[in-house]
């Protein structure tokens, strides 16, 4: 398996996560997506809904509203126009 | 020669004013410090914005490039926005930021071009209205939001795509007041509309690969692009109000009646 994937999820107020992860599943205006080490370059507008993040450490899940995602070659960048952690439940 | 008494009495009163100054000081600083701390955290998503751009940028040209990123092509409608605070006992803050921006204007409007105004904070508005009461079309507030984010740049940003995508402009340029330290907020110019590409933001080499647009390309540029403008004009948006209590905490730094009591003791 290639390695990590390194992923930012940004919102205005401030760095909600930044990271080497494994996979992250965004919501696209479009419909899902998931994210893998090596994606090939990709943009697209975001909707209201979740954004869930594998790591090595297990899974943690966000709820971002509106922005979009930046693949390429460093790596995923989500600018969220608002973003939260949900918490583990 | 004052009597005793005078003495006394001067003292007094130069200690309760001593007072008073300081604890205007301490509001004033604390408020600044929240705000500055506020405008900081901001800086991440700023610093992304501006490589996404960057790469948005690089990756399209031509025919397909969306106008909201490249522009009409034509310089010929200017929107101006202007931001500035709601209130004044700022120094310079607002002034420096209208004087700019009504150079700006004068000038094009002595080439013939056409200008329309969008003024954000109360002091802008009134330092532009009555020289270009005709091409001011909307004033915003601040005041109504308590703490400045993103929902008091959304409806700037939408009157401005609006403005672009009915045609009435061809260059957006935003006034404002750059923070650069608590004494020091330089009015700066920055062109929204066509897209200027930040020096600092580097497109990344992407091997010859090619961007995949969601949804597709022509029809992606609006809500992309759309996306970025509030965005983009928020961090200047947020960093006005931080900016005006900077001069108005400065001048308490050095307090006049700690000085005048020296001197009188």
């Amino acid at each position: 398996m290639a390695g990590k994937l390194n992923f930012s999820l940004v919102s205005p107020e401030r760095e909600v996560f930044s990271g080497q992860v494994d996979q992250v599943d965004a919501p696209g205006v479009e419909g899902d997506f998931g994210v893998l080490p090596e994606h090939a370059p990709f943009m697209t507008a975001l909707r209201e809904g979740p954004v869930t993040v594998y790591d090595a450490k297990g899974v943690r899940r966000f709820e971002v509203k509106g922005g979009f995602a930046d693949v390429n070659a460093s790596g995923l960048t989500i600018l969220a126009e608002e973003a939260a952690e949900i918490a583990a439940g | 020669m004052a009597s005793l008494k005078e003495m006394r009495n001067r003292i007094g009163s130069v200690k309760s004013t001593q007072k008073i100054t300081k604890a205007l000081n301490m509001v004033a600083a604390a408020k600044l410090k929240r705000a500055q701390d506020q405008a900081e955290s901001a800086r991440p998503y700023a610093r992304k914005m501006a490589d996404v751009i960057a790469n948005l940028a690089a990756g399209v040209s031509g025919d397909d490039a969306p106008r909201l990123l490249a522009g009409t092509g034509s310089d010929q409608k200017h929107l101006i926005i202007v931001a500035t605070g709601d209130k004044g006992l700022a120094g310079g803050f607002n002034s420096n930021v209208i004087r700019a921006a009504r150079e700006r204007i004068r000038s094009l409007i002595a080439e013939g071009k056409d200008v329309r105004i969008i003024a954000v904070g109360r002091k802008s508005r009134d330092g532009l209205a009555r020289l270009f009461g005709d091409q001011l079309i909307r004033t915003f507030e601040l005041s109504e939001h308590k703490v400045i984010g993103m929902n008091a740049a959304e409806p700037i940003a939408a009157l401005i795509a609006e403005e672009f995508e009915a045609g009435h402009a061809d260059v957006v340029t935003l006034f404002y007041s750059r923070f650069q330290s608590v004494i020091s907020q330089v009015p700066t110019p920055r062109q929204l509309i066509p897209a200027v590409v930040d020096g600092s933001a580097e497109p990344i080499d992407l091997n010859g690969a090619v961007y995949e647009y969601e949804p597709r390309k022509r029809k992606s540029s609006r809500p992309c692009c759309r996306a970025t403008s509030p965005p983009r004009c928020w961090p200047p948006s947020t960093r006005t109000r931080p900016a005006s209590s900077g001069p108005r905490w400065a001048p308490w730094t050095t307090p006049r009646a700690m000085r005048a009591t020296s001197s009188t003791a």
